[in-house]
């Protein structure tokens, strides 16, 4: 299995499904909503590495991974339950360079995000 | 009717409450915190829920309260125990899984969650729910019906019992108490002090006959009723048993009673028929109705025997004038 996409497509077009007449309106409240706790939901999980709270950095790791497979964004949501289990068996040696790869695939679905409003902007009605 | 979906993430509310949408669901509830669940489903404050819930998506780590400890409290909550819980986790956790059904979740999900899988999840949830409820509402109506059918054979039973014209026992519960008496107290070991007593009163309705003839036997029957009645209401306590033993005889069971205390009885319920009033010209007795009574007692009686006594102190009640008490001589102890 190759590596999971910054923002799978399948699950995409069930959003896009869902959102039923207005299918990038939806799209569009869901990445706003993302967007507007990602940065503090990460800052929380980088200090909580660097205090080593593997109980804090569990909880914070869990939270984004959640919300990330919501939307579809593997990527992110793979790093984050690698966090998590290691987090929560003690494991604290890869805990910095996971956070430098998260922080590496956050820019890169922020970037991926961006791309599809502004795709789903220039189709047009 | 409607879903409560219980997550700290907005992002991940708004997909479930589009997929619910989608499915047909128009009332959906979102909360944020287990804290928050609580209040919209009337169990913290305690009070009435805004809207009866039917399912509950629950999702597992939230900060306070988490999933699992949410769920095992709605689970405890009478008003709620049916509700069915979904709980949501992120990439199959398997140890979550379990945690999840010994919580008390009826079932579970993975994000991301798919339209089909969600649509066959709460299909199967809401069919249990809705098969509990109609189970338990025949349990309601079993218990009803149940409840019903006692009350009709307590009211059955007091029938079998109940002398119909005068409402006191009949003939056939008397001959049964007064068996059980004899019984109990052969049983019984007596202290070193007083033993215990049995009493009977055999009370007959003097000259009824010519009452009938007189006033005619609707009247005859009134009379019976009030003579009942009037018996009933001056005996104390509630083991005395009084019957209708006959046509215009009645008889008083006195459990735990000497021959003095059942003279006293006697005496007060042979002035309570005479303070009835009711005119009797053809009397001997009196110029209303009186009645004649025969008391016998024994510390360890045969049933037949004590018939026989107080039958006998009955006819000389009789024979002695009427309208009095004749207590049946007994070798321990004599009466005035």
């Amino acid at each position: 299995m190759g590596d999971p996409p910054t923002l799978d497509s399948q699950t995409l077009r069930s959003l896009r499904e869902l959102g039923g007449e207005t299918p990038d309106l939806l799209i569009a409240e869901l990445f706003a909503l993302f967007r507007s706790t990602l940065d503090s939901q990460v800052q929380a999980l980088r200090q909580s590495v660097a205090a080593v709270s593997t109980e804090v950095v569990a909880a914070a790791a869990h939270t984004i991974k959640g919300s990330a497979a919501s939307i579809g964004a593997l990527e992110v949501a793979s790093i984050c339950a690698r966090m998590e289990t290691a987090a929560r068996a003690g494991m604290v040696r890869d805990l910095p360079a996971d956070l430098v790869l998260l922080q590496r695939a956050s820019e890169r679905l922020l970037r991926r995000m961006a791309e599809i409003e502004s795709e789903s902007k220039g189709a047009g009605p | 009717m409607s879903i409560l979906v219980v997550d700290d993430s907005p992002v991940n509310r708004r997909v479930l409450e589009a997929t619910l949408r989608v499915e047909g669901f128009r009332e959906i509830l979102g909360a944020s915190s287990a804290e928050e669940a609580f209040r919209l489903l009337g169990i913290e404050p305690a009070e009435k829920p805004a809207s009866d819930v039917e399912v509950i998506l629950m999702d597992v780590v939230m900060p306070g309260i988490d999933g699992f400890e949410a769920c095992r409290r709605i689970k405890a909550t009478p008003h709620l125990s049916d509700t069915p819980i979904i709980i949501v986790t992120a990439m199959s956790e398997t140890e979550s899984i379990e945690k999840a059904f010994d919580a008390g979740a009826s079932d579970y999900l993975s994000r991301p969650i798919s339209r089909v899988e969600l649509h066959a999840r709460l299909r199967m949830a809401l069919a249990v729910r809705r098969e509990q409820e109609s189970r338990k509402a025949r349990e309601r109506e079993l218990l009803a019906v149940t409840q019903q059918l006692e009350f009709a054979n307590r009211k059955l039973t007091e029938l079998t019992r109940t002398d119909g014209l005068t409402g006191v026992a009949n003939r056939r519960h008397f001959d049964e108490t007064i068996e059980v008496e004899c019984r109990r107290l052969r049983r019984a070991t007596h202290a070193l002090s007083a033993p215990a007593w049995l009493s009977l009163l055999m009370i007959d309705v003097d000259h009824f006959k010519a009452f009938n003839d007189a006033y005619g036997h609707p009247r005859g029957d009134v009379c019976l009723q009030q003579v009942a009645a009037a018996l009933k209401r001056a005996l104390l306590r509630p083991a005395d048993v009084v019957a209708r033993y006959g046509g215009e005889e009645f008889a008083v069971i006195l459990p735990d009673t000497p021959p003095d205390g059942a003279f006293n009885v006697a005496e007060r319920l042979r002035i309570a028929v005479q303070e009835l009033g009711i005119t009797h010209t053809r009397n001997t007795a009196a110029s209303v109705v009186t009645v004649s009574v025969g008391v016998a007692s024994s510390p360890a009686p045969e049933s037949a025997d004590l018939l026989a006594s107080a039958d006998a102190a009955l006819y000389e009640a009789k024979r002695g004038g009427r309208n009095r008490v004749h207590v049946a001589t007994c070798a321990n102890r004599p009466v005035a």
